[in-house]
């Protein structure tokens, strides 16, 4: 079956490989044939890399062990779900997915765009079968999802524990997704610039693709924060560890870019700016999916030690210095006018640009650091408190203009007309900030970030209400692309609010007792039951009732657990969490003893942080609401 | 002044922000990324900042006290270098005797003991398992 399933996958790299030279060559000199044998090729491709994948899911799923990656991944006692999910746990398995997933957008886009002009569409094919070839480069010599063992095992080593978990089941291919579409857009700005055709076409045409990569990126990564703060037992959702800024630098170079684009098409402004957004976001999907293989960066959850890293920066080279060269040959095109107002819509999108880029590389210098200063004597790297410091002025400045930016009309504008329109917003700034200090949160760093945010909070739900005021609700609809953005602002406010509250105003406690004694936490007390011990499909549940009181009133009982799998030596954390708009309690088991008959209970407050997902839900359905093709009067 | 060059200037500002923040927040929480070795071999060149050292605990050495949690354990590396650390708080799951560990915390020279503030235990068991060869 391994061998069968490495034919596929070679086949499906010579098919892009084909495909790669077909529209290379037309893209000199534009030709029918190779156009239609190109396409063709990309079909193929897509096909063999659709059927390897499925060798590789049945292998999963039937628990076939003579393939080296289905033993180390999975075994027999694996929910049937996470079997399934295997083919994006591990190194091999998960570029293999992101090659799939570049087959098949490719295929999708080579329908779409069928009508395009020969040689804008061998541009297009050209960057994504390079893109997806590369990843089956990897695939087929360098880390091969179907090498077979010689032998047969029993049994697999099983998944982490730390997988099994249902986020596996929706972080990884979300987030990947949101990687491969921006390839989308990347192709098609390298072929307006084959082209030497920089007018806004090619911005317009993958509007769709653009914004859905960003609804997936931000979906992988805040679900991956969900995922780490349910499962890794510690209470927080974000530690800026490298794996985790690999997939926010995209991000925001991602959001730049789409701020950007808008300007391109509705102002023919920014253009090298735009080129240049999408290149970064391009490049620093491939270079997250880089850091986060090769091993080259110490990070709690990177995966082991391997060849991979020379592949990822030759291709980043050549692709970067490749997408640069024909920027420079275009740029005399894009000569702009730059006479606006920095206090106007193109001033606002101008610095947006410069916050995101220079956020992204304070990020991107503090997750390189180790490698950066590997060549010197002692390596240096930085902690939480480097990222929290450099980060929180641009937040602050990002959150302060999502409110602002809308507000303001495109060319020149007269400052007193904006204050009139921003003074409501200001004073219930004041009136809201003024409120929570006396209500006792008087933090001066929160309470200002909280200023700040209230100030969008209101500027947009303003704006909002203002329109519908003016125009009937159906503005919301007729306008799709306005609300979408003031949909996606307000999500981002609602966010806010949840990551400064859980931030700045958590609680915990940590405690050790003897079963039935009470520990008294915050507004709560938690009396702790006797442990017990059970047996589950692929595990033991070792937990311990806690029966929670607020003011006297009994409210729920939650189990803090420890589980032991079959695979695994040590036991791990199982949190138990009661969520409520104000707050979440969060249990951990966090020792217990038998023979001593002694359990450790670590109890944590966060207020507000439900919030978080909330506004990520809003600014998701924000993005869809941007898209979705309304019909326009 | 023309409205280009106004925005010229927002960029070097943007620019100018960037380096102030990335030397403040490096000078106040940068660290040094060691190995045992490296730290044993010259401690005084490190006192300045944190230091955060990774390497492996020793089999047998782990004096684990749950109830209060306390932890003592020593850490060596490839080099073969060896030291003592002293860690108190929440002890992570993934810490067992065969585990890479990264501590983060001070090193007293004298006592060859490394007071560590945090602990971080690696799991490369199951995100990159080798198959044993039979």
């Amino acid at each position: 079956m391994g061998n069968f399933g490495y034919l596929l996958q070679f086949l499906g790299l010579i098919s892009s490989a084909i495909a790669v030279i077909l529209f290379g060559s037309s893209m000199k000199k534009e030709s029918e044939t190779y156009d239609k044998y190109g396409t063709l090729f990309i079909h193929i491709q897509t096909i063999l890399i659709t059927l390897a994948s499925i060798i590789l899911m049945y292998a999963l799923a039937t628990g076939y062990f003579k393939i080296e990656y289905v033993a180390q991944y999975t075994d027999s006692k694996l929910p049937f779900v996470y079997k399934i999910s295997g083919f994006w746990a591990g190194q091999a398995g998960s570029l293999l997915f992101w090659g799939w997933l570049i087959a098949l957008c490719s295929s999708i886009e080579a329908f779409r765009i069928k009508k395009y002009g020969l040689k804008y569409k061998a541009g297009v094919f050209f960057a994504l079968a390079l893109t997806s070839g590369f990843f089956f480069v990897l695939t087929n010599f360098v880390t091969n999802p179907f090498k077979e063992l010689d032998f047969f095992p029993a049994d697999g080593l099983g998944m982490n524990p730390l997988l099994q978990n249902p986020g596996m089941l929706y972080h990884p291919p979300t987030l990947y997704l949101g990687f491969v579409l921006f390839t989308i857009a990347f192709a098609h700005a390298f072929s307006s610039l084959i082209n030497n055709n920089n007018s806004s076409s090619w911005v317009v045409n993958t509007r769709g693709w653009s914004i859905l990569s960003w609804v997936f990126l931000t979906i992988g990564i805040v679900l991956g924060g969900q995922w780490a703060y349910v499962e890794l037992g510690w209470g927080g959702y974000w530690a800026w560890d490298p794996v985790e800024n690999a997939s926010l630098l995209p991000w925001l170079t991602g959001t730049a870019f789409l701020h950007s684009a808008i300007m391109y098409e509705r102002k023919e402004k920014l253009k090298i700016w735009t080129y240049v957004l999408i290149l970064l976001t391009y490049e620093l999907c491939i270079f997250g999916t880089f850091l986060t293989r090769s091993g080259v960066i110490d990070s709690v959850h990177s995966f082991g030690k391997s060849a991979l890293g020379p592949f990822f920066i030759f291709f980043i080279l050549i692709t970067g210095i490749g997408f640069i060269y024909y920027l420079i040959a275009n740029i005399k095109n894009m000569k702009e006018e730059t006479s606006y107002s920095v206090v106007s819509k193109e001033g606002m999108f101008y610095i947006t640009n410069w916050l995101f880029t220079a956020l992204m590389l304070v990020i991107l210098f503090g997750t390189t650091l180790p490698i950066l200063t590997q060549l010197f004597p002692s390596k240096l790297s930085v902690g939480i408190p480097y990222y929290n410091k450099v980060s929180t002025p641009f937040f602050m400045l990002i959150i302060l203009i999502s409110g602002l930016c809308p507000l303001l009309p495109y060319g020149n504008s007269k400052m007193a007309d904006i204050i009139k329109n921003l003074w409501p917003s200001f004073i219930f700034m004041v009136v809201a900030t003024t409120l929570i200090y006396v209500y006792g949160y008087t933090k001066p760093l929160p309470l200002v970030l909280f200023a700040f945010t209230s100030f969008s909070l209101f500027t947009i739900l303003l704006q909002i209400f203002r329109g519908i005021k003016r125009n009937g609700i159906g503005i919301i609809y007729r306008n799709s692309r306005l609300y979408g953005a003031l949909i996606i602002h307000f999500g981002l406010v609602v966010l806010s609010y949840g990551v400064i509250a859980s931030s700045f105003y958590n609680v915990s406690v940590d405690k050790v007792v003897a079963p039935g004694e009470t520990i008294s936490f915050y507004k709560y007390e938690l009396k702790v039951g006797d442990l017990v011990i059970k047996e589950k499909q692929n595990y033991v549940s070792v937990y311990s009732p806690v029966k929670v009181y607020e003011n006297g009133k009994y409210i729920i009982t939650m189990t803090p657990e420890r589980r032991f799998y079959n695979n695994n030596k040590e036991p791990f954390a199982e949190v138990s969490i009661h969520t409520k708009p104000q707050g979440d309690l969060y249990l951990i088991l966090a020792s217990y003893s038998k023979p001593e008959n002694i359990i450790g209970i670590q109890a944590i407050f966060e207020p507000f942080i439900v919030w978080i997902w909330i506004g990520c839900a809003i600014m998701v359905l924000g993005g869809l609401h941007g898209i979705f093709p309304f019909k326009r009067k | 002044m023309k409205k280009g060059t106004k925005l010229a200037i927002i960029g070097i500002i943007v620019i100018a922000a960037v380096f102030y923040l990335i030397s403040t927040g490096f000078k106040q929480s940068g660290v040094y990324y060691l190995e045992v070795h490296e730290l044993i071999k010259d401690p005084s060149k490190y006192n300045t900042k944190g230091i955060r050292v990774s390497g492996d605990v020793v089999d047998g050495t782990v004096v684990k006290d749950t109830k209060n949690q306390h932890l003592e354990f020593v850490m060596a590396d490839g080099t073969g270098e060896k030291m003592n650390v002293i860690y108190n708080g929440i002890i992570p799951d993934a810490f067992t005797e065969e585990v890479q560990v990264i501590v983060e915390g001070k090193y007293d020279k004298d006592t060859n003991t490394f007071k560590a503030t945090t602990l971080l235990a690696k799991c490369p068991s199951k995100y990159e398992a080798e198959v044993e060869k039979k």
